[in-house]
């Protein structure tokens, strides 16, 4: 599996909780530029906790790492102090979470401009169109246009999900994360987030945590099968499920467990 | 402040002019995120160590006021109850600790003002105490019977508004109460009891029990609501009457909880000075009759205090008065936390 | 046998029933008597003056001022330092020593009686910060260092800190981490969260816990006995460092201390009246707030 540009590779990273559970273990793996890469595995098998271990959220529940995450540009995610490590999330890795998290009490307008309040984009025009242009790469232009005032919390699920996406390409990251985004979603929007994600791999280098192996398949260029926190298996995704070369991913392939 | 508009951002320092103000920009703007983080982290960690700095200068300060009657030689000599007013000269000019002691507990008499002035704190703890105990065993039993009837029996519409009704007695000021239990119970009750003093420790005790009713009836509420349900069930499967299950089931597995809740009702009562104040007659009498009057350590402390001189004798036992009520302040809840946490993961 | 049983049942239900409709009847009767004997003397005029002669005539103006001063004074310390104090504990402090210390505190400070605070109001704001300022500025008479409104409040916004802390708390808590995490994804910094998405939605508690602490110290009079408050004043100045009139010292005053009580009743009752509109009807309003924010945020 040759790879041409490299968006994100991991040394030898590990996850562990404060109460001493490993969330993933010596992960060595590599991001290929501009492509979808999907995180497969059963439930529990860390694939969130190293996703959010990537952009140190983790941090929030007090995880410790080891190893390191490097980007494109060298930069090392492990040795950021508090405020590179602000940079980074704000500027150049997006997140969407599993459940969409709309921000209460925020009209749709203010909601996918949050990001730009830290970025310090103070002037009034230039939020107005990077929030229109965010919002006609997220595909959620068409329904919302007319009420940007209305409160984000009053659109569909799927829409908010759409929204969280939105919010999260408006200050252009290289690298955007995606925990199960479609877990919650009903099978209309499942189908155009998934359509999303496959646009947006244009201009992002995507990473997208499933458990589902259909949407892998249909999304993904490239998949990797975590099973007990470790990586098993990287490959592209054809080869992944045509031929795996591990009795456990094929295992997992065909639905052995689960 | 502003930073430029520029989607895709450039991987290498930018060469052009724009782009490179544009990065300066930015620096610069995370240079104040920084600043106003480390700001107000300081003032919310300073405002944290605010509320530790009161408590223990609450503490600090009621001490240090009352610690002259044990440390200054005047004040001592003051204490000292062989004060022979008439012989100032001849007056032994350096009492000890002990006079001090002595007068606060050696003797049964609290007189401040007089010639030969007498502290004793036994008259105000025995009033304190005999109103608190009328008073929580008052509100103990009244708010027993109002949550089992909540929890039990009341129908399911009244249930709410007696909730309710019972939350809006907490929103009565106590210097109401009190002066209602002045005015208007203390001749009633005085008519239907027939005891001799209008104001005393019954009185103020009952009107007291007001207080601590919506917090006692909330508390035991949510012991019996949150007893298991199933367990519940299961003894009323076996043919048990509502009053069994409660007898039987709920309140032996419950009293630990129930007696710290009576503990915290009684934290809330010892200190309360307005109803004592005006319905317990303020009589410093050394007797274990409720229907005498009696004069609570609290009440005292709002009584006298706007009389004293600042710094005096009278003044300094006021302030020990109050540092003996943050004592028990400090052992009560003490106690009730150890029992709830006790009971809690028993 | 069985008919001890059903008559036992029939007696606990009946005790049970009873004594809650007693606790209910008291305080409807309160509410009501107070009421009655109160609404006639309710007059603008009433409201407004002051009082006259031995306050055996006149209005409760000045008590009312005095009053509105007090709390306004009071929440101005009150309720930024409990929204200061609640967002510490429940944003930034991790859960060690500090944390646990700054929470007991909060709890000791519930806890304390309030005559206790005036105690601390007169011999810290009083003696200590008051003779300090006077110090400070070099006055020869006190100045500072005098029983007065502005002690008075302070010693008042101790009392009422904690309120303001349980209800922002409560209001924070209320905020789920999603919502957090979601903003620190976005690349903020600890206090932007704060600032940026969790301090907007927990405006509600910050709003109740301002008005629960209105309510309770205008109701509250232990804490002022000796720390400002007069026992007569007929005009109020407006000055914090004068010493005022409140509304429920009055009441205590008039009750036990008034040279004819009985002829002073109705004045009684009457003002008896206000004092438990405005702290009633604070109290009912924060209990409202409360209620409704709690219903916004579990939509
Ligand atoms: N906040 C947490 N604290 C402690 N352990 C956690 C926490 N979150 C997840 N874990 C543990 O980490 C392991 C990996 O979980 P996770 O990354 O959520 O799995 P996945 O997303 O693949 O379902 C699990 O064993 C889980 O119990
Ligand atoms: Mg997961």
């Amino acid at each position: 599996m040759e790879i041409r540009e490299r968006a994100l590779q991991t040394f030898r990273f590990s996850v562990v909780y404060p109460n001493k559970v490993v969330g993933c273990k010596s992960v060595d793996i590599v991001f290929p530029k501009n492509e979808v890469t999907a995180l497969i595995g059963p439930s529990g098998c860390g694939k969130s906790s190293f996703l959010k271990g990537l952009n140190r959220l983790n941090d929030e529940f007090g995880c410790t790492y080891t190893g390191s995450v490097v980007m494109a540009d060298g930069t090392d995610v492990m040795t950021l102090d508090p405020y590179e490590l602000c940079l980074l999330r704000g500027d150049r890795i997006g997140y969407v979470m599993q459940k969409p998290v709309p921000f209460s009490g925020k009209t749709i307008q203010q909601d996918v401009a949050m990001p730009l309040l830290a970025s310090g984009v103070r002037d009034k025009r230039i939020i107005r169109e990077r929030v229109q242009r965010a919002l006609e790469k997220a595909a959620l232009w068409d329904e919302v246009h007319d009420r940007l005032d209305a409160l984000s919390t009053a659109l569909s699920g799927g829409q908010q999900q759409r929204l969280c996406i939105a919010r999260a390409i408006v200050n252009a990251p290289e690298i955007l994360l995606l925990d199960e985004p479609c877990s919650a979603l009903d099978p209309k929007s499942t189908q155009l987030v998934e359509q999303l994600m496959i646009e947006l791999a244009a201009e992002h280098t995507i990473v997208l945590v499933t458990h589902n192996m259909q949407q892998a398949q249909r999304v993904a260029e490239r998949t990797a099968f975590f099973y007990e926190g470790r990586l098993v298996e990287y490959d592209t995704t054809q080869n992944m499920f045509s031929n795996p070369k591990e009795n456990l991913t094929a295992d997992y392939i065909i639905g052995k467990f689960s | 402040m502003m930073i430029d508009d520029t989607v895709g951002r450039p991987a290498e320092y930018p060469a052009d002019p724009e782009a490179a103000a544009s990065t300066r920009d930015q620096i610069r703007w995370m240079a104040r995120r920084r600043r106003e983080q480390l700001a107000a982290v300081t003032i919310l960690f300073l405002g944290g160590a605010l509320a530790v700095v009161m408590v223990l200068s609450i503490f600090i300060f009621v001490a240090k006021e009352s610690l002259p009657i044990f440390t200054n030689v005047d004040q001592r000599n003051e204490m000292s109850l062989y004060h022979d007013t008439e012989n100032e000269e001849e007056f032994e000019r350096d009492a000890s600790i002990f006079q001090t002691l002595d007068n606060l507990l050696g003797q049964p008499i609290w007189q401040p003002v007089s010639d030969q002035s007498t502290f004793s704190l036994w008259p105000l703890m025995a009033g304190t105490f005999k109103i608190t105990i009328v008073a929580v065993v008052e509100g103990t039993v009244l708010s027993f019977f109002t949550a089992i009837a909540i929890a039990f029996y009341l129908p399911r519409r009244m249930r709410y508004a007696v909730k309710v009704i019972t939350e809006l007695l907490a929103g009565i000021p106590s210097v109401v109460l009190g002066f209602l239990g002045l005015m208007f119970f203390a001749t009633y009750f005085q008519d239907l009891f027939g005891y001799p003093y209008r104001l005393n420790a019954f009185l103020a005790g009952t009107v007291l029990s007001l207080t601590v009713i919506p917090i006692m009836t909330t508390l035991f509420e949510d012991i019996y609501s949150s007893y298991s349900r199933d367990q519940i069930l299961a003894a009323k499967a076996v043919g048990m009457y509502d009053y069994q299950v409660i007898g039987r089931v709920i309140i032996p597995a419950t009293y630990g909880k129930v007696f710290a809740a009576a503990l915290l009702g009684f934290g809330r009562c010892f200190g309360e000075t307005m109803i004592v104040l005006m319905c317990s007659g303020n009589a410093a009498v050394l007797d274990a009759h409720l229907t005498s009057g009696a004069r609570s350590l609290a009440a005292t402390i709002g009584a006298e205090m706007a009389e004293v001189i600042i710094g005096w004798t009278h003044y300094s036992v006021l302030f020990l008065l109050g540092l003996l009520l943050i004592l028990f302040t400090f052992v009560i809840n003490y106690l009730s936390q150890i029992l709830i946490r006790k009971w809690t993961y028993a | 046998m069985r008919d001890r049983r059903l008559l036992f049942e029939f007696a606990f239900r009946a005790v049970s029933n009873a004594v809650a409709m007693v606790v209910v009847g008291v305080t409807l009767f309160i509410l009501g008597l107070v009421f009655v004997k109160g609404i006639g003397g309710i007059s603008f005029a009433f409201l407004t003056s002051p009082p006259t002669g031995t306050m055996d005539g006149g209005g409760i103006g000045p008590m009312i001022l005095g009053t509105a001063w007090l709390v306004i004074l009071m929440s101005l310390m009150t309720v930024p330092l409990g929204a200061i104090i609640a967002v510490y504990l429940n944003e930034i402090a991790t859960r060690n020593w500090l944390y646990n210390t700054v929470m007991s505190s909060v709890r000791t400070l519930a806890a304390v009686p309030s005559i206790v605070f005036g105690l601390f109001g007169l011999a810290f704001f009083v003696t200590v910060i008051g003779g300090g300022l006077d110090w400070l500025f070099g006055y020869e008479e006190r100045v500072f260092q005098e029983r007065c409104l502005l002690w008075a409040a302070l010693t008042m916004g101790t009392l009422t800190l904690p309120t303001n802390v349980i209800s922002v708390s409560e209001a924070l808590k209320l905020v789920p981490d999603e919502q957090r995490h979601a903003g620190i994804c976005l690349g903020y910094t600890r206090w932007e969260v704060v600032k940026w998405v969790v301090l907007p939605q927990a405006v509600g508690g910050i709003l109740t816990g301002l008005v629960l602490s209105v309510s309770r110290g205008a109701g509250e009079v232990a804490p002022i006995l000796f720390v400002g408050v007069a026992y007569f004043l007929p005009h109020f100045t407006g000055d914090v460092l004068d010493q005022f009139m409140e509304l429920g010292y009055h009441i205590y005053v008039m009750a036990t201390q008034s040279p004819n009580v009985d002829e002073t009743l109705p004045i009684q009752y009457a003002t008896t009246l206000v004092l438990l509109t405005l702290t009633f009807g604070f109290n009912s309003i924060g209990q409202v707030i409360r209620w409704m924010h709690r219903k916004k945020m579990s939509r």
